[in-house]
């Protein structure tokens, strides 16, 4: 079976000029290697400058590499750019690609129009997709007044309009409050079920898993780790901090895991206790095990890890 | 727009009512010879053609600040069709201006006969919009390359001065002039002014425009090719603003 879509040796390089003089040269993508099969949703992984964009845009046809190749359904980036197009749909940015004036439905018959449907095909395809969305009730207001979580919902839609194949998502929740970043993850989640083959970008550790089945964590243009959540998290060894405040003799205090005594905002004692599992199962064992040795627990939180964190921590060590 | 082909339009009226013996007179002053009616006669190309730069260069610039030049970019379709689209949509529009707003002066000026002459010169200035649409579309990829609108402004101002349409082409250093003579924009203004003033569609006029379209044509799809390699290849459909 071909893979969906298959990234191998990709490079590119950012030079920027000012004028004729070469001002910077980033290299945004260093030999990157990567297959996704058909039906799966996987998550890209990394922080911000990894180079996610660049790879959404090479995978789009809007940027040419530099070396190696990407092919999607087969068809070679670069040299069958048209054929490529045909089975795409891309989000490049929740917000952008709007027309502001006109409404939610108009926007999505224009681009439907574009992708070759006859004008009754995506008039139809865009009232079904918006009832979906959950933007049925807005579709005949002008898109400059809706809100950033809409126009997000919209964007899906827009992708959806010509019913591609492979969808390939930038950041679909950049700039979204948590219930609407929600919302739209969970509409995400839905379209994995249609089976189609998602490419989803994130910086978010939490999202990603939550999105897909696979991870592909890119780092300065490298792919560092690729696997199921779990191992990627395992790869990088990944810790939760719970703080703990606490009043009590901690003097001698031995716990079966790694430990930091510090002071908390209000000034009181506080214990921090690194886990590399599950806190949901781990916080209650501690707070029994620090009552059974008489230390009073006045508040408890539990600090999820970031990315970023595993980063600095992944790149400093080395 | 409509406002400033009128205004120059009454002007090409005043100009050829009062002023009798137009043409000695212009000979007189600067020491050309085409009458000063005949050199308005082309200023209909000249803001057709500013309006044609600016309304494709802010259309490219403002679809590309909606992120709307990119998106299309992913469609299968082509950004030339949806150029040519939107070339015929100005094109029929400036035809139709051009001709609401000519007719009763020319009407006024020479009766009935002119008002035929009209209609060859429009047909000419169709012809010759398309060079002028290509010049205008291809300015506003450079404008995508430059990344700054300040590049309209400057071309605008260079189509106004050099072309040959507000002034005679005569009055710059021989240089210029030779330079200017690679826009489309003297000879499409040459030719509609042949056309309006002669109604004359003979091959020996034609021919050289059509040669000029033809050339423009060529030229601009090698550079369009090129230049969307380089807007490619920088990742520059992304317009910043900044
Ligand atoms: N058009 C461009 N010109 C010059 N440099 C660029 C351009 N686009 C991206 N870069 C640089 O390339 C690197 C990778 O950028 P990219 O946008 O792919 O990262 P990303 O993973 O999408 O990050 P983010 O999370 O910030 O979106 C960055 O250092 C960025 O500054
Ligand atoms: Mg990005």
């Amino acid at each position: 079976m071909v893979a969906a879509i298959e990234v191998e040796g990709l490079r590119k390089t950012y030079v920027e000029r000012r004028l004729w003089r070469v001002k910077r040269v980033v290299t945004a993508l260093d030999s990157v290697t990567f297959a996704i099969e058909r039906g799966t949703m996987v998550a890209l992984l990394g922080p911000n400058g990894a180079g996610k964009s660049t790879t959404v845009r090479i995978l789009s046809t809007l940027l040419l590499p530099d070396g190696g190749t990407a092919r999607v359904m087969g068809h070679d980036v670069v040299k069958e750019a048209s054929s490529v197009r045909r089975v795409i749909g891309v989000m490049l940015d929740p917000e952008k690609g709007h027309f502001g004036r006109l409404t939610g439905l108009e926007n999505l018959v224009f681009y439907g129009v574009l992708h070759g449907l006859t004008r009754s095909d995506a008039r139809s395809r865009a009232v079904e997709l918006l009832e979906q969305f959950g933007l049925g009730d807005a579709r005949d207001r002008p898109v400059e007044g809706y809100s950033k979580g809409m126009k997000a919902r919209l964007a899906i839609c827009r992708v959806l309009i010509h019913d591609p194949e492979v969808l390939i998502l930038d950041e679909p929740t950049a700039g979204l409050d948590p219930i609407s970043a929600r919302e739209v993850r969970e509409r995400l989640k839905g379209l994995k079920r249609e089976g189609r083959t998602v490419l989803v970008t994130t910086h978010n550790l939490w999202e990603a898993e939550e999105l897909s089945d696979r991870l592909i964590v890119l780092n300065r243009g490298r792919v560092i780790a690729e696997g199921t959540p779990e191992e990627v998290k395992r790869a990088f060894g990944l810790m939760w901090n719970v703080e703990l405040e606490v009043s009590g003799n901690l003097e001698g205090l031995k716990l079966g895991w790694e430990t930091e005594l510090g002071i908390s905002e209000r000034g009181r004692p506080l214990l921090k206790v690194m886990i590399r599992e599950d806190p949901s199962e781990l916080v209650p064992l501690i707070l029994s095990e620090l009552r059974s040795r008489g230390v009073q627990v006045l508040s408890v939180s539990v600090r999820e890890p970031t990315l970023e964190e595993a980063f600095v921590r992944a790149v400093g060590g080395a | 727009m409509a406002v400033l082909l009128a205004f120059f339009q009454g002007l090409f009226f005043l100009i050829g009512t009062l002023v009798r013996r137009e043409q000695e007179l212009f000979a007189r002053i600067s020491g050309y010879n085409d009458s000063v009616l005949y050199q308005m006669a082309g200023v209909p190309v000249l803001l057709l053609s500013l309006v044609m730069v600016s309304a494709v260069g802010e259309y490219v610039i403002e679809l590309g600040r909606r992120g709307a030049l990119e998106h299309i970019q992913t469609l299968p379709v082509d950004m030339k069709l949806v150029m040519g689209a939107h070339a015929t949509t100005i094109v029929s529009v400036s035809l139709l201006y051009y001709f609401a707003v000519t007719v009763p002066f020319v009407y006024l000026r020479g009766g009935p006969g002119a008002v035929a002459h009209l209609l060859p010169a429009m047909l000419v200035l169709a012809l010759g919009l398309l060079p002028l649409f290509l010049f205008a579309a291809l300015v506003a990829l450079l404008t995508l390359l430059v990344r700054t609108e300040a590049f309209l402004e400057l071309v605008s101002a260079s189509v106004y001065t050099f072309t040959g349409i507000a002034y005679p082409l005569t009055v710059f250093p021989q240089f210029v002039a030779l330079v200017a003579q690679l826009l489309p924009h003297p000879h499409v203004a040459e030719s509609v002014r042949l056309a309006v003033f002669y109604g004359v569609l003979e091959p020996a006029r034609l021919v050289p425009m059509l040669a000029v379209l033809a050339g423009y044509a060529v030229f601009s799809t090698a550079i369009y090719s090129r230049i969307e390699r380089v807007l490619r290849r920088g990742g520059r459909y992304e317009v910043v603003t900044e």
